[in-house]
């Protein structure tokens, strides 16, 4: 009897010891192996990026958007509890390296990068078909150029390969490197058209061909390659639009955070924050497209800032607007001293009524001085108003040589007031020996 | 695939084991009446004054076999052959008799022992010794400790009565958090709660919040742990004790669990005799102890529609628009804003008064027990019914229990428990949001007749984006539901003289039901509420299941090895399983009359399923060698693996080493002449390592690729947070000296113990520079230390037959430190710990956890505040440190601050010291308990303070308009952060309890009735309503914040018990 229970109880001992080498995966999430082999798991992660890029007060899009429209007087803040808005609305030394937004914005846009460099890795190595695979390639390849390009708005320096200890980069070569990964893109996205089951699983929005010569555009007026610039150009379908999408459930950023409301932000004033020479005509019919009243005087609880495209929850946020190809046409023509190119260019916009995007100025075409340096201005004040909003004016305000700020000078920072940001601290505090100084401003 | 067998088979494994085992067990007890020759002992055990001892444990030596005294202090046992008999009870010596079958009649006496150096006591698991070759402090509570406290809850009925605990009640709603830290913080990441045993089941005392998820969906309180911790689940009156393991003593047992200390719970049994009725009812009223300051002074700055009179700046087109404003230009900070000068009248209203009530509450408890020689039982069933002094806001329990424990032979003894409770919970948004109840009222100007309501019987709007107060307690419902079973199964085997085996099987398994809904409000058109209030209606379900499994199986052997030396060794094995699922829905825009999820607009609704699982077992020996029974050396080993560690760290080794030296037990001491005053000494000191689980998550070592809905499509996020390479438990080491005394006959009693944690493999959530390619990663790279000490004196001050005066005190003392926060990365020195009330809270290393570090006053070199020319307070200036606590404060020619702002550390939520004060006297049938529990030295961080001024409601606001204080004074105090930090330092009467037995009645053998308060008087000088609160809530890290809080009720308690 004795033995029995004894005998019970020692087995007892050995089949509980045996069950200990269990190994739980949490079946609520997946591994970077189950994701990173399987086509499908890449296509989720195509539609991760964009979700990373567009969505939250975390991502790239409210990012940009509020640092930008900060420096370049496009907004103001509401609320000075918003402190890390609040830094970037008086701008000079006030914006400090532990800046919520500028982390978040420099950390998102590394992440997607990182990310798309994995699909990009990965997707060779996964059994599929080739329409898949070029669809991914392209998906990532927009993002990953998106995020470089996006970053390089910003910061003097960069860096473009993932890892422990990464080096920098000038912005150039960022840029650079974006438009060779949409190069590359292109070449794949002609020799293979994406297939059905790419585009059924992607999140709807992005028109891919156009997007990439609309970025390789934006990219390479930025580092003045005018004539890649121009061909991009006019490669872009201007009747087709291309937007990053929301819904109830994952919001349009701007809308939840600073439009639908008056707490955080709203637009400075009803001149777009422009100086007084650059300042839209009353009968401009854009400001009633980004203002909800165009008197400047915000009515109610409603917030200034109406953008067509910031209005609702489910509204979707133009990649780049017609509005945009035009006046890079009309830039690069200006800069390469085809002044008849530009000024047909920039009078598309000012003559046009509407677009893809319902964006028309409505006013008469452009009828100043014909020289290059006057038909810039205009360009950089038609990039102002026509691109409102858009986190595009800091680079447009650099490109166009406007009144630099000077620290400690409150008079020299009036159309912006930091050229480049300071480095975020958490890259700073982790990666000391590849990081440069910060800009004075 | 594998995962879903493992779940079938842990459930079936124990049970066919079990199944065998019964079977032969019935066998045996078939056998009995063949059982060799039995007699049966008789005897008394009294005192060395003659008087009984009741309840006197006598036990077979080597055997499970035993009895309890009566009443009388008689007892008789059956049995066979010669035998040993050990007597042994509470506060006295144990002695033993050898018995032969001649003998019938057995009297002891046995001699008082204040030190209970004698006593048995639980070390964890079945794993018993005696007091006296404990290395370690352990303190024993005891059931009528637990009575007549005035709360419901068990862990609440602990404070001031543990050495080295700090037991914080962080809200004042009945279904509210209490924590409980032994010996201060140990963790970052994980949870400082100690580990719970009851009866051997390793019970579940999280803190998983299914009712507040309109806070916690929407990330609008980050680092709080909101809810009930669910020891709330048990009944105290159901505790026969409770022994409080501080330190890493118990590591054997429960090592990579055993780091935050052990609380180890035991449940009440039947004892031999007669069926035993006890009935226990009360009834109870709980109130709000003491009010804020809210000004209903008639007068406000600006215009009535001024929102933030106080310090809403002025434009010119606010003064054009409403005629009669005057302003006045404050300077603050070097720049000048226009406030508001003149005044207009209002009416003001103290809405606190719509918000409290007097709540009502009843706990009634029956329990029947009783039994045989062989089979002994308890059965105890209990309700009880709290209402909190919010509004609309109560906690119910109803529990069953039942245990049996059956003699099957003289060597085998099996134990079964059951408990089932039920709890259920009417809550209101949590503090840390502008709609809950409380700070829905300090964020509101009080201008507004919140009771008004339209023809449709509907609340109105008060100022703009703010919430009706009356909403917050009237429409909002956020309830959870809680069915829970914690079940064992003990078996006790004594084969061969001094072998013992046994085996525990114990599950606690519980469902948490939470319903979360916030309707429209039918005033959103005027308030333009923004998102975060749901403006248009929530409503989320969630349903979380938790099991824990835990079988321990434990050998222990016991024998002389010389005549002089004694051996007592133990090993055993021991499994652990948990898993939680947690299923959610939720969404926004709700219909009409629907309460639930599914009146959500169909594209705002999101689900998410968790599930957490994690396994651990080890194996672990220990020895302890004693001489003479004078001092003793114990040494054990536990090894543990633990699904959760990385396959690198699978085998995780924790040892110890203790002893003590009964020294006043030495023949010299005996005789000397110091014996008669000072008659105990022991000695003890213990060095242990324990670990710590709870900061690693069951995935850490994997890099999460998480789902997230978007757009209909599938849509997939490599997480931002990388994976821990070494994931591996937390690691405390301890060296703990200490020292038992006792003078004058053991009426004066002294314990002291000294202890040094040193904590390392801390898991921080450590920043990553993001060109890695990701922001974080959750590694083992923190350290942080415990320095402190406990002292406990209890003086027996008089014992007579009709009086009788015993007091106790408690003093602790502990100092936390953070060493290291970012291991091999100088320039992180910091971390923010980032919260909905603004609190500025910061692990700084160097400093104890989570200290407020913000911007200070400035001040003149004589202490006194630096004011502006406009004699107002403003923020310090100077450079800052390399060290960034310090700084060097900068002058300019005016004598003004000058330089950049600087930091310090302003404020401190660990307390310098905590202690209590206690008493027991009784006279005839009149018995007067008190307890006085205070924590000194400790600061609290009152975000509301500041929110009531700018609102323009609170007291520097009415000095303002009062003219008492000049204009702009709240305006200026905004950004010194110091403002907002008070003394949180207290002392409270926790616990007063007046008692009459009344006169025999027939039929009952005993009755009494009491008087109870609770919390009746607090000794402090905050500025709000109770420094003892926590915007945390049970979060370990975030500690000290008063936001919203629940003030903790005064309790009023009338309660009869009855035995038959």
């Amino acid at each position: 009897m004795k033995k029995i229970i004894l005998y019970s109880i020692l087995a007892g001992i050995a089949l509980l010891s045996t069950s200990c080498d269990q190994e739980y995966l949490n079946p609520s999430a997946a591994s970077e192996t189950q994701v990173t082999s399987d086509l499908n798991g890449l296509i989720t992660l195509c539609n991760g990026i964009q979700y990373r890029y567009t969505s939250t007060r975390a991502g790239i899009i409210y990012n940009s958007i509020t640092a930008s429209g900060l420096t370049t007087r496009e907004l103001t803040v509401l609320n000075a509890g918003n402190g890390d808005e609040e830094q970037l609305r008086i701008g000079g030394a006030n914006v400090t390296p532990n800046n919520g937004v500028l982390r978040n914005l420099w950390s998102q846009n590394q992440l997607v990068k990182a990310n798309a460099d994995l699909i990009l890795k990965s997707v060779g190595n996964v059994a599929g078909d080739a329409g898949t695979k070029s669809g991914i390639t392209v998906y990532a390849s927009i993002f990953r150029a998106l995020a470089l390009g996006t970053q390089a708005m910003f910061w003097e320096k960069l860096p473009v390969a993932t890892g422990d200890n990464a080096v920098f980069v000038t912005r150039d070569e960022a840029l650079k490197e974006a438009i060779r990964t949409l190069e590359t893109a292109a070449t794949t996205l002609a020799a293979t058209p994406v297939s059905s089951t790419f585009s059924t699983r992607i999140v709807p929005g992005v028109d891919l061909t156009n997007t990439i010569q609309a970025l390789i555009a934006r990219f390479s007026i930025m580092v003045g390659d005018n004539a890649k610039a121009l061909a991009a150009a006019n490669k872009v379908d201007l009747s087709k639009k291309s937007s990053f999408n929301f819904d109830d459930a994952v919001q349009n950023p701007m809308f939840f955070n600073t439009f639908g409301n008056r707490n955080v932000t709203e637009p400075l004033n009803a001149t777009l924050g422009l100086p007084e020479a650059l300042r839209p005509v009353a009968a401009d019919k854009r400001l009633a497209f980004y203002l909800s009243n165009p008197s400047g005087v915000a009515a109610g609880g409603v917030n200034l800032g109406r953008a067509s495209f910031f209005t609702a929850n489910n509204a979707g946020i133009p990649v780049y607007l017609p509005g945009e190809i035009l006046l890079i046409k009309a830039e690069a023509s200006a800069r390469t001293n085809d002044l008849a190119g530009a000024t047909t260019a920039l009078n598309s916009v000012l003559t046009k009524t509407t677009d893809a995007w319902g964006i028309g100025a409505g006013l008469p075409a452009y009828a100043g001085p014909n020289t290059a340096d006057a038909i810039l201005t205009e360009i950089y004040r038609q990039r102002s108003i026509e691109l409102y909003l858009s986190g595009l004016r800091l680079e447009d305000s650099r490109r166009f040589n406007r009144l630099a700020p000077v620290l400690g000078n409150a008079a020299s920072q009036v159309e912006r007031t930091r050229t480049f940001y300071p480095y975020p601290l958490i890259e700073r505090d982790n990666n000391r020996a590849n990081i440069p100084d910060d800009p004075t401003i | 695939m594998s995962q879903n067998n493992y779940v079938r088979i842990s459930k079936e494994r124990p049970r066919s084991e079990l199944r065998r085992t019964i079977g032969t067990l019935l066998a045996m007890l078939l056998s009995l009446s063949t059982w060799a020759q039995s007699y049966t002992i008789k005897g008394k055990v009294t005192d060395t004054n003659g008087q009984p001892i009741p309840g006197a444990t006598i036990q077979v030596a080597g055997t499970t076999l035993g009895t309890v005294a009566n009443v009388e202090g008689e007892f008789s046992i059956s049995v066979s052959g010669n035998v040993k008999l050990n007597f042994s009870a509470v506060s006295y010596s144990s002695a033993s008799r050898d018995v032969t079958s001649s003998q019938s009649v057995v009297n002891v006496s046995l001699r008082e022992d204040q030190m209970n150096l004698d006593e048995v006591i639980v070390t964890g698991s079945t794993i018993r010794a005696e007091r006296r070759q404990l290395g370690n402090a352990i303190t024993t509570i005891k059931a009528d400790n637990l009575e007549k406290t005035g709360t419901p809850n068990l862990v609440s009925a602990l404070q001031g009565k543990v050495p080295g605990a700090q037991i914080t009640q962080n809200s004042g709603d009945p279904a509210g958090g209490i924590t409980v830290r032994l010996r201060g913080v140990k963790s970052i990441q994980g949870s400082s709660d100690p580990l719970y045993v009851i009866d051997g089941v390793i019970v579940n005392n999280e803190t998983s919040s299914v009712s507040q998820l309109a806070l916690s969906l929407g990330g609008q309180a980050p680092n709080t742990s909101l809810g009930t911790n669910r020891l709330a689940d048990i009944n105290p009156n159901d505790i026969e004790s409770l022994n409080v393991i501080n330190g890493a003593a118990a590591a054997a047992q429960y090592g990579s669990r055993a780091a935050n200390g052990v609380v180890i719970i035991t449940t009440k049994r039947g004892k031999s005799g007669a069926p035993k009725i006890n009935f226990t009812t009360s009834f109870s009223s709980n109130e709000l102890r003491k009010g804020v300051f809210i000004t209903t002074l008639g007068k406000q700055f600006g215009f009535p529609a001024l929102r933030l009179h106080t310090i809403g700046v002025i434009t010119p087109a606010q003064v054009t628009a409403n005629p009669g404003t005057t302003t006045v230009g404050i300077v603050r900070d070097g720049a000048t804003s226009q406030l508001a000068s003149n005044l207009v009248d209002v009416t003001r209203y103290n809405y606190f008064d719509q918000i409290f009530r007097t709540g009502l509450g009843n706990d009634n408890t029956l329990s029947i027990s009783g039994g045989t020689d062989r089979t002994q039982y308890f059965v105890s069933a209990s309700y009880m019914k709290n209402e909190g002094i919010v509004k609309g806001v109560d906690f119910r329990r109803a529990s069953l229990r039942a245990r049996v424990d059956q003699r099957l032979t003289d060597w085998a003894k099996l134990s079964a428990g059951l408990n089932y409770s039920n709890s259920f919970s009417n809550e209101k948004p949590n503090g840390n949001v502008f709609y809950s109840p409380i700070n829905s009222v300090t964020i509101t100007n009080n201008i507004y007749d919140i009771t008004k309501r339209d023809a449709a019987g509907n609340l109105l709007a008060v100022e703009p984006t703010r919430v009706n107060p009356l909403t917050t307690v009237e429409a909002m419902q956020f309830t959870q539901a809680v069915n829970r079973t914690i079940a064992d199964a003990q078996l006790n085997l004594t084969p061969i003289k001094g072998l013992g085996i046994d085996w525990i099987v114990g599950v606690d398994t519980y469902a948490q039901l939470g319903k979360n809904y916030i309707p429209p409000y039918p005033y959103q058109a005027v308030a333009g509420l923004p998102a975060e209030r749901y403006p248009d209606g929530f409503a989320a379900n969630a349903n979380n299941n938790v099991t824990q499994f835990n079988s321990d199986i434990n050998v222990t052997y016991e024998t002389n090895l010389t005549t002089d030396f004694k051996l007592n060794a133990a090993a055993g094995f021991n499994y652990q399983f948990y898993q939680a699922d947690f299923t959610r829905s939720s969404g926004l825009n709700t219909a009409p009359f629907i309460e639930t999820v599914s009146g959500a607009a169909s594209t705002t609704v999101t689900a998410g399923y968790g599930l957490d699982r994690y396994n651990l077992s080890g194996f672990f020996a220990q020895a302890t060698v004693g001489y003479k029974n004078l001092a003793f050396i114990t040494a054990a080993i536990r090894r543990d693996r633990s699904s959760k560690f990385s396959p690198a760290e699978t085998n995780q080794t924790y040892p110890k080493l203790s002893a003590s030296f009964v020294v006043s037990d030495l023949e010299f001491w005996k005789n000397s002449s110091l014996a008669g005053t000072w008659d105990g000494l022991k000695l003890r000191a213990s060095y242990g390592q324990a670990g710590n689980l709870t900061g690693i998550g069951s995935y850490s070592r994997f890099w999460q690729f998480t789902p997230v809905p978007f757009l209909g499509k599938n849509t997939i996020i490599p997480s931002g947070t990388l994976a821990n390479p070494r994931v591996r438990p937390e690691r405390m080491e301890e060296l703990e000296f200490g020292a038992d005394l006792s003078f004058l006959k053991s009426k004066l009693n002294l314990g002291i113990s000294v202890y040094n944690q040193q904590i390392k493999d801390l898991v921080v959530n450590r920043e990553l520079a993001p060109s890695t390619g990701g922001t974080g990663i959750v590694n083992n790279v923190g350290t942080m230390e415990n320095k402190g000490f406990e002292i406990s004196l209890n003086a027996l001050a008089v014992k007579k037959k009709d009086f009788s005066a015993d007091f106790t005190v408690l003093y602790n003392q502990n100092r936390n430190k953070v060493l290291d926060i970012d291991q091999g990365n100088p320039g992180v020195g910091t971390l923010t710990i980032g919260n909905s009330a603004g609190a500025p809270v910061f692990l700084i290393e160097g400093q104890p956890a989570s200290v407020f570090y913000g911007f200070p006053y400035a001040y003149n070199t004589d202490g006194s505040l630096l004011l502006t020319p406009q004699n107002l307070p403003q923020r310090e200036r100077g450079t800052q440190d390399t060290d960034p606590t310090k700084f060097t404060v900068a002058r300019g020619a005016d004598g003004q601050p000058s330089g950049a702002f600087v930091r310090t550390v302003i404020g401190n939520p660990n307390p310098k010291w905590t202690g209590s004060f206690s008493g027991n006297l009784t006279y005839k049938q009149l018995g007067l308990r008190f307890l006085l529990d205070a924590v000194q030295g400790v600061q609290v961080f009152n975000a509301d303070k500041r929110t009531r001024n700018n609102v323009g409601i609170g007291d520097i606001a009415e000095a303002e308009m009062l003219g008492t204080l000049p204009r702009g004074y709240v305006f200026s105090l905004v950004n010194i952060e110091e403002y907002r930090v008070d003394n949180g330092s207290f002392t409270k009467l926790r616990e007063l309890a007046l008692s009459y037995q009344l006169p025999k009645v027939k039929g009952i053998s005993n009755w009494s009735v009491s008087l109870i308060g609770r919390n009746l008087v607090s000794w402090d000088k905050y500025n709000g309503f109770d420094p003892e609160t926590n915007a945390g809530n049970n979060s370990d890290i975030l500690r000290g914040v008063d936001f919203g809080n629940v003030p903790i009720p005064r309790t009023y308690q009338v309660q009869l018990n009855l035995s038959f």
